[in-house]
């Protein structure tokens, strides 16, 4: 004779299944909601926002870190030949047997085709057929299974999954919201590259802000695990840590730059002479191999070269994230420094003739990054006494004798 | 819509012992399970571990199973019976269990809520999965990391009020399908106008600036 809970449990999966219930059924189920009338068991039910809260705090949470271990551990279980049970066998760890990576169905697909660069026209200015335009929105994302979906500012916004993170595409930026936090060794990574003149902007799984100039690269989990937050870059990224959550870092050409609750500034170009990483509030420390670690203070830059040498400046700091205000701008700074700047977010090559013009310093801008590379020569040439012009993707530059 | 043909698949590949259809009623069932028993054992690990030997039982007997519901049932079922005993058990151990876990302990209906409660989360949190957009986020953010409507826009880079504009249409289109699915859930009309009161009592509360 079946219980009041195992007729109504069954009851209640009939219905789940839409499936027509028997007349018996139908009186248990209208006797047992007529006997609940009397208000017993009400409340708790009926608010919907705490019902997400408590379902996710718990079962999600669960689903992702134990439901492997425990697959796993109850695989191990059922192979086994029959033994008494002893003791807590969900502690013995096993391989992963299923395959790890969850690939959401509809809603995700990739952007193929030609990523079109934004032509600027410069109202006061002919379009010149040999000038070069700027850099624009454009990124390619690599999954963590692999796959590549290149994004661009005119895609139309999208949603789409990984593992229990969810990353939405929209105008020149992704932003990654996950349930809860990785653990255990099923890390998804996805990684976010510009080409030269793309720059793109990140919102990590944590809140964390990231921009990215052109030529450049971050790697990172869909969801962090709860001890550490830990990202790697190429090139040049500015950063604006959420300062809620574990010890932030950032790997960079074998250091590691430690953040807590701060905004900075890394520059590791390779064809820079040195990594460069300006603090602009709160506090970072740079661990280096076999040498002390380094503590910024706000408004502090710590230059390191290849063979670890550090050295430590207050540079103007406006000048070195106006890139990411979308502007050229520059105290005293190299010729050559802005030149390498404006191969990368033209995707040309500057070709200097007279190679002494690369150490004459300028204060340059601020002037916007969205404009084509002659607005910036041509203020060059009047500033300076250089002359160049424009062959494909190379300027060459000359002194005017 | 296909359910009712992806079920039977299902069980057919179950009572034949492949394991993925194993896995797959794994990973659908094990975090409701162990979220029904720890309401009685209170800590995980003694939760988990009831449910591990549930679903060593539930393979053992695979070939049993003519239906996905008995399998469902079955698994309802044979947890609150384990729960039961642990409860039992636990009354000779100094450090004791709480009064409410002994009124869950002694009523069929109390527990029988507790069920209906859990579906009612798992189809909520299926259903904020099927948003997109900054509504999604928006839905995360606030009911899952209870995030204020300004944290939520400086995470976002939007304004408080397309925050608020995204939460009361994912909270609308959470609503709508619960209408939509309400015999499924087992939800009976008197009920479901409860529900909806309480809802609009709490949207009213946020309109007019409680939150």
């Amino acid at each position: 004779m079946a219980t009041t809970f195992e007729r109504l449990v069954t009851i209640l999966c009939l219905k789940q299944m839409s499936i027509r219930l028997t007349k018996d059924d139908r009186r248990t189920w209208d006797d047992y909601h007529s006997n609940r009338r009397s208000g017993r068991f009400e409340l708790n039910e009926s608010k919907l926002e705490e019902y997400i809260s408590i379902y996710n705090s718990t079962a999600v949470a669960l689903e992702k870190f134990h439901t492997e271990h425990m697959q796993d551990a109850i695989h191990e279980e059922i192979e086994k030949p029959i033994q008494p049970r002893t003791g807590k066998v969900w502690k013995i760890i096993f391989r992963i047997a299923a395959a790890v990576l969850v690939i959401a169905g509809g809603g995700y697909y990739i952007y193929k085709g030609t990523s079109v660069q934004k032509e600027q026209v410069q109202p006061n200015q002919s379009i010149n057929k040999s000038d070069l335009q700027p850099g624009s929105s454009r990124a390619i994302l690599t999954l963590a299974d692999g796959k590549k979906v290149t994004l661009d500012s005119s895609d139309s916004p999208d949603t789409t999954m990984q593992g229990n993170t969810t990353i939405n595409f929209k105008q020149g930026q992704l932003v990654y919201v996950t349930l809860t936090s990785q653990r255990g060794s099923s890390l998804l990574y996805n990684t976010v590259e510009t080409p030269k003149s793309g720059t793109y902007n990140i919102i990590l799984p944590d809140g964390t802000k990231t921009w990215l100039n052109a030529a450049s690269s971050i790697r990172f989990p869909v969801a962090f695990t709860g001890d550490e937050r830990k990202v790697e870059i190429t090139g040049e990224v500015y950063f604006e840590v959420n300062h809620q959550g574990s010890p932030f870092g950032v790997e960079v050409n074998g250091l590691m730059v430690r953040a807590f609750g701060t905004t900075f500034n890394i520059n590791a170009y390779e064809d820079e002479k040195a990594i460069k990483t300006t603090l602009l509030e709160g506090k970072v420390t740079i661990e280096r191999k076999n040498n002390p670690a380094i503590t910024l203070k706000e408004g502090e830059q710590a230059s390191i070269t290849e063979n670890a040498n550090a050295t430590t400046s207050f540079p103007d700091t406006e000048g070195i994230i106006a890139w990411k205000n979308g502007q050229f701008y520059g105290e005293d700074i190299k010729l050559g420094s802005l030149f390498r700047q404006i191969e990368r977010w033209y995707d040309a090559k500057v070709d200097v003739q007279d190679k002494e013009i690369e150490e004459w310093e300028i204060t340059f801008g601020p002037i916007s990054r969205n404009v084509s590379v002659s607005t910036i020569f041509n203020y060059l040439r009047d500033a300076k006494h250089i002359t160049y012009h424009i062959e494909g993707n190379n300027i060459i530059v000359k002194k005017i004798k | 819509m296909d359910t009712s043909q992806r079920d039977e698949d299902l069980i057919v590949s179950f009572q034949r012992g492949v394991q993925t259809a194993f896995d797959q009623v794994f990973k659908t069932y094990w975090p409701k399970l162990v979220y029904f028993a720890r309401q009685f054992t209170t800590n995980l690990e003694d939760a988990e571990d009831i449910v591990e030997e549930i679903f060593t039982k539930l393979w053992n007997r695979r070939s049993d199973f003519e239906a996905i519901i008995n399998v469902k049932a079955f698994l309802y079922i044979s947890t609150k019976n384990a729960c039961l005993n642990y409860v039992r058990i636990q009354k000779y151990q100094p450090d004791q269990s709480s009064e409410m876990i002994d009124q869950l302990a002694q009523s069929e209906e109390l527990q029988f809520e507790k069920v209906k409660e859990i579906e009612m989360y798992d189809f909520l949190a299926q259903e904020v999965d099927k948003l997109t957009g900054n509504i999604k986020l928006v839905m995360i953010l606030a009911f899952y990391h209870g995030l204020k409507n300004q944290q939520i826009a400086e995470r976002l880079n939007i304004s408080v009020g397309s925050v608020e504009t995204c939460k009361s249409r994912g909270l609308k289109k959470l609503r709508d399908s619960i209408q939509a699915n309400k015999s499924r859930l087992g939800l009976d009309n008197w009920l479901l106008l409860l529900i909806l009161y309480y809802m609009l009592v709490c949207l009213c509360k946020w309109y007019f600036g409680a939150l």
